[in-house]
């Protein structure tokens, strides 16, 4: 065994400090997991979609409280305001060799009012067959701005630690004008291999409730139930891997009534329809890093998902946490995104599909998206704590890397400007 | 709130648990416990017992053999190969055969030629640690965990009384002190520091409601030679005392690092005092011209201490640094 080069005196400390915490009994057993620090959260997000669309205002609350040596629980409450015009369905633009650009009418329009283009539609549609006009492209037609809502929820985390074995219990409630939802989590974790790995067993279940303004004497349900399987696995002094494995089945009423699909064959919008059931899977895959040098923490995360409504999605996301000194802290963020489009997915439909499940949701169309933010923390005292971010998001069709049909007209992007204060009592 | 005492000597030092706890009893039951605790590792490590794992380990040391030990010596000498790693060789649990030629009560220093054969049969190096088996490559060698033993019983005693449920509560083995949360009232234990140079009394107190601290210095045991004084802590390159610090007190999360954190420093002598620095925690160093320096609440006690120097006898103010 050689004298190997002394470094860096952090590394010193860091090396001494893990070698001491290997030795058998030194860490008291209740230090590996234990109640938090009685804590008090609050902060203010503000999120804002590009061309006045969605707005919402959210302020949370966060309660932590030990409650002796084995317990603690967590009380959650979070008030949005939530305003804006949102896409209800894509009116397709037809374009004619004499350089006019027309949309065709819309006889009716199910649900909400929607507005479209100024001057307002053609009484007529061109025919397309004839060589002259062809459809290139679409429009969003939007629902209109006056659209509110306030959602209210508040939940509860209940921890209870014995060991190198923790279980968590919680539930809460989520309340809308038009959405109801009661939830509850159950999850078990286990540090096993002298705490270098652990084990995490979790099951989630949501029960929703639909009763859509724009729909009188109509309500629906959806029950969505999640299976999480973790494991953590600490593989030096400076490396963590992460893998989660989660599956998701929801059932019922997964349709959004408030969007529609164009139909050319009838120049109709009609309410979509979705399957009544969707099974999701989800791997996450993340690893940690820790530089000496810098005192900086990488995060690589990649996560693919897939369900069985066609929909395949890849994430990937790299963040860095950087001490400054003095208790300054930036975390810079970029995250890539890119899904495929679902099944019953069109901009607009010739027709209604046979099999009867279709929707013009952007959110289902296949696109990718590039997101980056930046979170500035300051501990201001070892009590208190401020937070400050924000995080820009970018949509584009283009972006996406799986086969997709072209949704450029659905490109937005959003802005969430946060400030949020931490204290510890 | 109860207060429970124990006093009881092990380790060749006077020991010391105060402890807290609702059942009078209850903190009894488990003082006790940590005073055995103590004791064990006393009975295991001790180099001064026959029956101890540390003579097992010697007698194999001593015919270049090879030896098989359990999981809590395997970590310590983990912890103590991580030191020898750390300190570039300086702390080395090998080290300890030069008391042979450094007899701190005999008055002389070694004879010249004494030392050399001695070098020979240290270093960490040639030991080979494969957990779990020990093997030495020269006979005659012979390791203690001096350095180490101590704090990491006073660690371990500490964290046997947290998990038994305790919150507050201190733990003193011989200087080597951690502390288990604030004292009851949430008010910080105050820690008398020795004036390495004056023994009699004390440097200041600094005050902890978390982790350790240890100290290392010659004050305890050193010869003093036609003026120079000759510390305990020996460098295991040359088989010379360390020279240029006095003593050094470090105040770490366990003790353990605080210990040989405040050894390797008295080992690398006044380069110790940057090096202490660059690892940010807090220190006191006192060099043998009766110099003081440190950081964090050590930086403090010192100012108040000059500040009141300074308001006692203001004309001295110019002396101290």
């Amino acid at each position: 065994m050689a004298v190997t080069d002394h470094g860096l005196p952090g590394r010193t400390l860091t090396a001494l400090t893990g070698a001491a915490l290997a030795l058998p009994g030194l860490v008291p057993d209740s230090q590996a997991a234990t109640p938090t620090e009685r804590q008090w959260d609050v902060g203010y997000f503000y999120y804002e979609e590009g061309d006045d669309r969605m707005r919402v205002e959210s302020l949370k609350q966060s309660l932590v409280l030990p409650l002796g040596d084995q317990l603690d629980l967590t009380l959650n409450g979070v008030r949005d305001s939530i305003s804006g015009a949102s896409p209800i369905y894509n009116l397709p633009e037809i374009r004619c060799r004499d350089g006019s650009v027309i949309t065709p009418p819309v006889i009716s329009v199910s649900g909400a009012s929607g507005t479209t283009a100024a001057g307002g539609p053609r009484p007529e549609r061109p025919a397309l067959n004839a060589g002259d006009c062809r459809i290139d492209g679409a429009r969003q037609v939007m629902l209109d701005g006056t659209f509110q809502d306030v959602r209210t929820a508040g939940d509860f985390k209940l921890n209870y630690y014995r060991g190198e074995t923790t279980l968590g219990f919680g539930a809460g409630l989520s309340r809308e004008k038009d959405y109801d939802s009661n939830f509850m989590s159950l999850d078990w974790r286990q540090e096993l291999n002298d705490k270098l790995s652990t084990l995490t067993l979790g099951y989630g279940l949501a029960s929703d409730t639909f009763t859509p303004l724009n729909k009188t004497n109509f309500s629906e349900d959806k029950e969505s139930h999640q299976f999480l399987l973790g494991l953590t696995q600490v593989l030096g002094k400076n490396d963590l891997l992460q893998t989660n494995l989660t599956f998701g089945y929801d059932q019922g009423y997964l349709t959004d009534p408030y969007k529609n699909v164009y139909l050319l064959s009838t120049n109709a919008a009609v309410e979509e329809v979705r399957p009544d059931a969707r099974r999701q899977w989800n791997l996450l895959t993340r690893y940690v890093h820790y530089f000496d040098g810098p005192k900086a923490a990488l995060h690589l995360d990649y996560r693919y998902s897939m369900s069985d409504w066609g929909i395949d999605a890849h994430t990937l996301e790299t963040f860095w946490i950087q001490p400054l000194g003095q208790g300054w802290q930036l975390v810079p963020r970029l995250r890539y995104y890119s899904q495929g489009e679902a099944d019953f997915y069109r901009s607009y439909f010739e027709s209604l599909p046979a099999n009867g499940h279709y929707s013009s949701d952007y959110r289902l169309a296949g696109f990718g998206a590039i997101s980056g933010g930046l979170k500035l923390t300051k501990q201001v005292t070892d009590q208190a704590r401020l937070d400050l971010g924000v995080e820009f998001y970018d949509r584009q069709s283009d972006y996406g890397l799986q086969g997709h049909a072209d949704s450029d007209f659905a490109d937005y992007g959003f802005t969430i400007y946060s400030l949020s204060l931490n204290l510890k009592f | 709130m109860q207060s429970h005492r124990l006093a009881f000597r092990a380790m060749g030092s006077p020991c010391e648990l105060q402890l807290f706890g609702a059942d009078p009893r209850e903190t009894e039951a488990i003082g006790a416990r940590a005073r055995a605790d103590v004791l064990r590792l006393e009975q295991t490590y001790s180099r001064y017992r026959e029956d101890s794992l540390t003579s097992a380990i010697n007698r194999a040391a001593a015919a270049a053999g090879t030896i098989e030990v359990d999981p809590e010596t395997a970590a310590l000498l983990d912890y103590a190969h991580t030191c020898y790693r750390e300190s570039g060789g300086l702390f080395d649990i090998t080290s300890g055969l030069l008391r042979r030629a450094w007899r701190f009560d005999s008055g002389r220093l070694p004879e010249p030629g004494e030392i050399a054969p001695l070098l020979a049969r240290i270093g960490w190096d040639k030991v080979v640690w494969e957990r779990p088996r020990l093997s030495f490559g020269v006979p005659g060698m012979e390791i203690d965990f001096g350095g180490i033993g101590k704090e990491y019983a006073a660690d371990r005693a500490a964290a046997l009384c947290a998990d038994a449920g305790l919150h507050h509560g201190l733990v003193n083995l011989g200087g080597d002190i951690r502390v288990i949360g604030p004292q009851p009232d949430g008010a910080p234990w105050r820690v008398g520091l020795q004036d390495p140079l004056r023994p009699e009394t004390l440097l200041g107190g600094v005050l902890l409601t978390g982790g350790a601290i240890a100290s290392s210095g010659d004050y305890a045991r050193c010869l003093v030679i036609d003026g120079k004084r000759y510390g305990h802590i020996l460098d295991p390159r040359t088989g010379w005392p360390a020279r240029g610090l006095a003593a050094v007190s470090v105040i770490a999360a366990t003790c353990v690092v605080a210990g040989s954190l405040s050894t390797i420093a008295m080992l690398k002598g006044r380069d110790g005092i940057p090096w202490l620095g660059a690892l940010g925690v807090p220190h006191l160093w006192v060099d043998v011209d009766g110099r003081q320096g440190g950081s964090g609440v050590f930086a403090d006690l010192l100012e108040a201490r000059r500040a009141s120097f300074r308001a006692a006898a203001p004309a001295r103010s110019a002396e101290s640094d």
